[in-house]
């Protein structure tokens, strides 16, 4: 399978829960933010994906959307796992932005 | 006196149990927020060998957390009144200070529990082994007495309790980790937020749960709430008596607990299968 032609294929885009009805083979996900992530968002936030696609692309297509979010170190979760940005995702219920907290 | 002081929990940790905790010997990595609370949590436990690594000199902002430390400490070695304190909460225990921060070197030249050669050189004063089928972790350290028998996996040399307050000096741990082949258990805190997870010897680290470049991670936001501190520090410990009344993986293994105190809520994220 040519996952890199896939890649390209790959929509996102984004705003509140609601704003963005499913089209085509586009569906609309939420986001759930932790942390710092919360105070930078107004909103309840979610985005519009086509898959499948990579991590690493959900993620920079997640800073396109969210430019805020590029001060904040962070992992992404999908359906309650933490992903490397080298996977491909198939399908997504939730997506979670996870940054670590160092303090002690 | 055992009956009485513990008698809350003895049931709790199974038969065995208990005396895993109080056999294995455990190391606090930072006695400030979250270090002040395990360190309490386990010294009411059990009569532990505590280890304290600690550079730091208590300050005012740390009263809000450190609950090791009044006014009186002020200007004062974390490690000498945080051992001080804990025995007026358990009299009992062996507690060995290290003012100065822990890295693998400092750990390897200058632990009480650990030589270079693997061997421990300080399991504790007690003796009595464990009943090892009850609780699914052989009991202290060393090697089983007999290795043909179907036993349970060995406990690890010591656990590792990550305190720190930052991820640059959490790599040192990770290092220890996997030179040692000891559990560590780790927390961290910002705000009202927190997580906590478990790094067996051998098996998923911090690069697993936070990415290749975890030591790079900023140090962390200056706002720390007491009652996030105690949480994460409560997952920590009891991830740990898990451990020692059931072995591993302890249910905090490959998972990461992430606690938001504006929602109350602890959600479980696995970062591996």
């Amino acid at each position: 399978m040519d996952r890199s032609a896939e890649r390209d294929s790959s929509a996102v885009t984004g705003g509140a829960p609601g704003a963005h009805g499913a089209h085509g083979s586009s569906r609309e996900v939420p986001v759930r933010l932790f942390g710092p992530l919360s105070d930078l968002a107004a909103a309840p936030v979610a985005v519009t994906i086509a898959l499948p696609m990579q991590v690493a692309d959900l993620r920079v297509a997640i800073l396109d959307i969210y430019p805020g979010f590029g001060t904040v170190r962070f992992k992404i979760a999908v359906d309650g796992r933490i992903r490397d940005d080298s996977e491909f995702l198939e399908k997504i219920s939730e997506i979670a932005l996870l940054p670590p907290f160092a303090g002690g | 006196m055992k009956e009485s002081r513990y008698q809350r929990h003895l049931s709790i940790l199974g038969n065995g149990g208990w005396e895993v905790l109080r056999d294995i010997p455990i190391v606090i990595a930072g006695v400030g927020g979250l270090g002040s609370h395990v360190a309490t949590s386990i010294a009411r436990i059990a009569p532990v060998t505590l280890e304290l690594w600690d550079p730091g000199i208590v300050d005012a902002p740390d009263l809000n957390r450190q609950i090791l430390y009044t006014p009186d400490s002020l200007g004062r070695r974390k490690v000498d009144d945080a051992a001080r304190e804990l025995v007026r909460v358990n009299p009992d225990l062996t507690i060995h200070s290290r003012a100065e921060a822990i890295t693998e070197g400092s750990f390897l030249r200058s632990s009480s529990v650990w030589r270079p050669d693997g061997e421990p050189t300080d399991t504790g004063r007690h003796s009595g082994p464990p009943d090892a089928s009850t609780t699914g972790i052989a009991p202290g350290a060393g090697p089983r007495s007999d290795p043909e028998r179907d036993a349970p996996p060995p406990a690890p040399p010591f656990v590792l309790f990550d305190c720190l307050d930052s991820f640059a000096a959490r790599s040192e741990l990770d290092a220890i980790r996997r030179r040692t082949g000891c559990t560590v258990f780790h927390g961290g805190v910002e705000g009202w937020y927190g997580q906590a997870t478990t790094f067996p010897g051998d098996g998923p680290g911090y690069a697993d749960a936070f990415g290749p470049d975890f030591a790079d991670t900023p140090a962390a936001a200056k706002p720390i709430l007491p009652t996030t501190v105690a949480v994460i520090a409560a997952l920590q410990v009891s991830d740990c008596i898990s451990l020692c009344t059931n072995g591993s993986p302890t249910p905090l293994t490959g998972t990461l607990a992430v606690y938001d105190g504006r929602r109350g809520s602890v959600e479980r994220l696995e970062y591996r299968n």
